[in-house]
């Protein structure tokens, strides 16, 4: 079943649909509130009101861009919204590898090396600034082309380019700088 | 500059980082939000119910009131107080079978009875 035969059962109220269309996305826009908000509970928070406004607004979706960019386009505004509350808010700092799951079966060196390379990426990702970590998400981890990640953000596609070229430039010093000082 | 994102190196690197899991009960909250709580079962008699039996009583008694102080010796009084009498019974027969299941649903032992 793909988006365009679930959006008008959703605008019917079959909510079956919505969920089926939920666990195609959720995981997407957990990543972008997650890299955005920076902690659990308001990533929580911006992923719940994000798809609740979705289902309560899908009538309004006019299939001019995927579901996926309108939806990304929603949570990551309401990550903002929810950003700049912060400060009345008390933060714990998010541990993002208590939900390490991943299964390798290859041998310990390169599950080592593999581990390393993460940490590594995973640091180098935490000290880039939110939006180059965000544009770096979209673009290569959600698979985002350069127009979608500009209808996400609500930049300009000449913007996007340019912030992405920042941000794999600014990537790439500090993942450099890093293997240094593992070296 | 490049524009795929494919072609640089940058997506195997960037991909090796573990996705964090979205947490189960997000789809519950968002589901119970989103889904219509289901309708009550409607316990009270209508008011349209109480309407009808009271009408039924009312005529019954004057019936009934006839046919002893006025006609007593009238066969068509008393058939048409047996005829009231049975269509009221079956009125609240009626509305008793609709009212009686949600009432003693909050009973145990019926909840019992019912499972068994």
């Amino acid at each position: 079943m793909d988006e365009t035969t679930l959006i008008p059962k959703i605008v019917k109220g079959d909510t079956a649909s919505f969920r089926y269309l939920y666990r195609l996305y959720a995981q997407s826009a957990w990543q972008l509130a997650i890299s955005i908000c920076k902690h659990q509970a308001n990533a929580e928070e911006a992923v719940q009101n994000s798809f609740i406004s979705a289902y309560k607004y899908i009538h309004t979706f006019k299939f001019e861009s995927s579901f996926k960019t309108w939806l990304l386009r929603i949570v990551f505004n309401e990550s903002i919204r929810i950003r700049k509350n912060e400060k009345s808010y008390k933060w714990e700092e998010f541990d993002s590898s208590e939900n390490n799951n991943e299964s390798i079966t290859i041998d310990g060196s390169s599950l080592l090396q593999k581990k390393e390379t993460r940490e590594r990426v995973a640091k180098v990702m935490a000290a880039l600034n939110e939006k180059e970590s965000v544009v770096l998400n979209l673009f290569y981890i959600e698979e985002l082309s350069v127009k979608e990640v500009a209808a996400v953000l609500g930049y300009s596609e000449a913007n996007v380019k340019v912030l992405l070229h920042r941000a794999r430039k600014n990537f790439k010093v500090q993942f450099e700088h890093s293997n240094l000082a593992v070296s | 500059m490049m524009n795929s994102n494919t072609q640089d190196g940058f997506k195997e690197l960037l991909q090796t980082q573990v996705r964090n899991v979205v947490p189960d009960f997000l789809e519950q909250n968002i589901m119970a939000k989103i889904e219509p709580a289901p309708q009550k079962r409607q316990v009270a008699i209508s008011l349209q119910s109480i309407f009808i039996l009271s009408s039924l009583a009312s005529v019954y008694l004057l019936v009934l009131l006839a046919s002893v102080y006025y006609y007593p010796n009238l066969q068509l009084l008393q058939d048409l107080r047996t005829g009231i009498s049975l269509l009221f019974l079956v009125k609240l027969c009626y509305d008793l079978n609709e009212v009686l299941p949600s009432v003693f649903q909050q009973f145990h032992w019926f909840r019992k009875i019912k499972h068994s």
